[in-house]
C-alpha cells in the first residue's frame, strides 16, 4: 500500500502543491486528473524523488521511505512526460542498459521480457530516433518496466499519439495495471475514464476529488465544476 | 562501482555516434602528426615536447566540446529525469562521465603514439619524458573534464556551457603566461602560478613526476566533480 501524506511544494513563492493525500492500496490504475498548471506533474516528480518537497511523506506498507533513497527508486517505473530516450542508441542497447542500472541480476533476459510485454521485438535491433511515436512510447514504458516495480508512474502517456497508437497503449496500461499499482496524469477526460479505476481530481495543488470512476456519473460536469 | 562503469560505458560508447567524437579525434591527430613530424623533418629535432605542449593547448578547445552536452544536453532533453529517478544517486553518474571522458582522452593520447613508435624504431627519445609526458597530459585533460561537467551542470544550455568552460580554460592557461605575469604585483604572481594548471605541467614536459604536481591535479579533477555534484543536488 502506497500512502502519500500532505504533501506540500513551493516554487519560490507560489504555492503549486499544497496538502496533497491519497492512498493506494491494491493493483489497479488511479488516475490523476487536472488542468495544465495544476500541480500534476511536480506530484508526480516528487513521488520519484525527482524533486523534494517542503512538507509531507510517503509511506509503503505503512513504512516512512525516503523519497531520494534508492530502495524507493527501485520499487517505481517512471515515464515521464515528452519521454524523453537516447535515440542514437537501439531498443535492446537501451533496455539492457536501463536494466543494468535497475540492478536486474540477468539485463538481457530482464530486457527481452520487457520487449515481449511491450511488443518492441519486431523493433528490438532498431535504432529508437527511427521508430514512430508509438513505439517510442513503448520503449519508454519498457524502460519503466525493468526491474518489476510496484508503482508505475506514468505523465500523460498518450500525448501526441495518434487514435490506433493510443488505443494500443492504453490496453498495455490496462494489461500492466493487472500486476502493479499505476499512477497516470492526464488532462483527457475520456481517456480517463476509459482506462482508471480511481481518479483524483487536482486543481490549484490541492485534490478536490478522490472516487471511483464508476461512481462518478458525469465526469465532464464534475470536473468543471472542481477545476473552474 | 558496476553502476559508474554502466554509465561510463554507455557514455563512451555515445562519443563513437556522435561526430562530434570522430571530428576530435581525426583533428587531434592530425595535428599531432603535423606539429610531430614538422619537428623531426625541418627542425631535425626529435622533441616531443612540442607535441605534447600542441596537444594540452587543443585540450582547452576540444574538451569544452565533449563535456557540453555531458549534464546540460540531458536536461535539455529531459534524459536526466530518466536517468536520476533510476536507482542511480547524482554522483554515480557524474563519475560515470568522467571515466568515460577519461577514457576517451586515453583514446586520443593513444592516437598520437604511431608516431612517436616511429621515432623509437628509428632514432633515440627518453622514454622517461614520454612517460611523464603522456600521464600529466592525461592529467591535465581529466581536471579540464571536471571543470567542464561543473560548468555543464551549472546550464540547461550546451552552447553556453561550451563557451564558459573554454573561457574559463583559456583564462587559466593565461595565469602563467610571461606577458601576464610581467604586469601584475609580485605576490599576485604566486596566486596565478599556483592556481595554474598549466603552469604544473612543465614539471611533466621535463620527464620528471613530480608529486605535488600529481596531487594538485588529482585535487582538481575531484574538487570539481564535487562542486558538479553539488551543483546538481540543489536543483533536484
Amino acid at each position: 500500500m502506497l500512502q502519500v501524506k500532505n504533501i506540500s511544494k513551493k516554487f519560490g513563492n507560489k504555492t503549486v502543491l499544497n496538502d496533497v493525500c491519497f492512498e493506494i492500496k491494491s493493483k489497479s490504475v488511479t488516475g490523476l486528473l487536472g488542468p495544465n498548471g495544476a500541480g500534476k506533474t511536480t506530484l508526480m516528480r516528487i513521488l520519484t524523488g525527482y524533486f523534494g518537497a517542503e512538507s509531507g511523506s510517503v509511506m509503503w506498507d505503512k513504512e516512512l521511505v525516503n523519497l531520494k533513497s534508492l530502495a524507493h527508486k527501485k520499487k517505481i517505473g517512471y515515464l515521464p512526460e515528452n519521454n524523453p530516450l537516447y535515440g542514437y542508441m537501439k531498443v535492446r542497447e537501451y533496455l539492457e542498459y536501463t536494466a543494468k542500472v535497475k540492478d536486474s541480476a540477468d539485463f538481457e533476459a530482464e530486457s527481452y521480457r520487457v520487449a515481449v510485454e511491450c511488443g518492441l521485438i519486431d523493433v528490438f535491433e532498431n535504432k529508437i530516433e527511427t521508430l514512430s511515436k508509438g513505439y517510442k512510447q513503448r520503449v519508454g514504458l519498457g524502460a519503466a518496466l525493468i526491474g518489476n516495480p510496484l508503482l508505475l508512474i506514468l505523465d500523460e502517456p498518450t500525448t501526441g499519439l495518434d487514435p490506433k497508437q493510443i488505443i494500443e497503449i492504453r490496453q498495455l496500461i490496462k494489461k500492466l495495471a493487472k500486476e502493479k499499482m499505476v499512477i497516470l496524469s492526464t488532462h483527457i477526460l475520456p481517456e480517463a475514464a476509459a482506462i482508471c479505476s480511481r481518479l483524483l481530481i487536482i486543481s490549484q495543488g490541492k485534490i478536490v476529488l478522490d472516487e471511483t470512476t464508476s461512481k462518478i456519473k458525469n465526469l465532464e460536469k464534475k470536473f468543471i465544476q472542481l477545476t473552474s | 562501482m558496476k553502476k559508474i562503469l554502466t554509465i561510463a560505458t554507455k557514455e563512451f560508447q555515445g562519443y563513437f555516434y556522435n561526430p562530434i567524437g570522430y571530428v576530435f579525434l581525426g583533428i587531434m591527430m592530425m595535428l599531432a602528426c603535423w606539429v610531430f613530424w614538422g619537428d623531426v623533418f625541418v627542425a631535425g629535432n626529435a622533441d616531443i615536447k612540442p607535441l605534447l605542449q600542441t596537444i594540452g593547448y587543443l585540450y582547452s578547445i576540444f574538451v569544452p566540446a565533449i563535456t557540453m552536452g555531458w549534464i546540460a544536453d540531458e536536461k535539455r532533453n529531459g534524459t536526466w529525469e530518466v536517468l536520476t529517478t533510476n536507482p542511480v544517486n547524482i554522483r554515480m553518474i557524474l563519475w560515470g562521465k568522467m571515466l568515460a571522458g577519461m577514457g576517451f582522452l586515453l583514446v586520443s593520447l593513444l592516437l598520437s603514439l604511431p608516431s612517436l613508435l616511429s621515432i623509437l624504431y628509428l632514432g633515440k627519445m627518453d622514454l622517461g619524458v614520454v612517460f611523464s609526458g603522456y600521464l600529466g597530459l592525461f592529467l591535465l585533460g581529466s581536471t579540464y573534464l571536471a571543470i567542464g561537467l561543473w560548468i555543464s551542470s551549472l546550464t540547461k544550455h550546451p552552447a553556453v556551457a561550451f563557451i564558459g568552460t573554454t573561457i574559463f580554460l583559456v583564462l587559466n592557461s593565461l595565469m602563467s603566461q610571461e606577458i601576464i605575469l610581467s604586469k601584475i604585483p609580485y605576490f599576485m604572481v604566486r596566486v596565478f602560478e599556483q592556481l595554474s594548471l598549466g603552469d604544473k605541467m612543465s614539471t611533466f614536459y621535463n620527464g620528471e613526476l613530480g608529486l605535488n604536481a600529481v596531487v594538485y591535479l588529482v585535487s582538481v579533477v575531484v574538487l570539481f566533480t564535487w562542486l558538479a555534484q553539488k551543483a546538481n543536488e540543489k536543483t533536484i
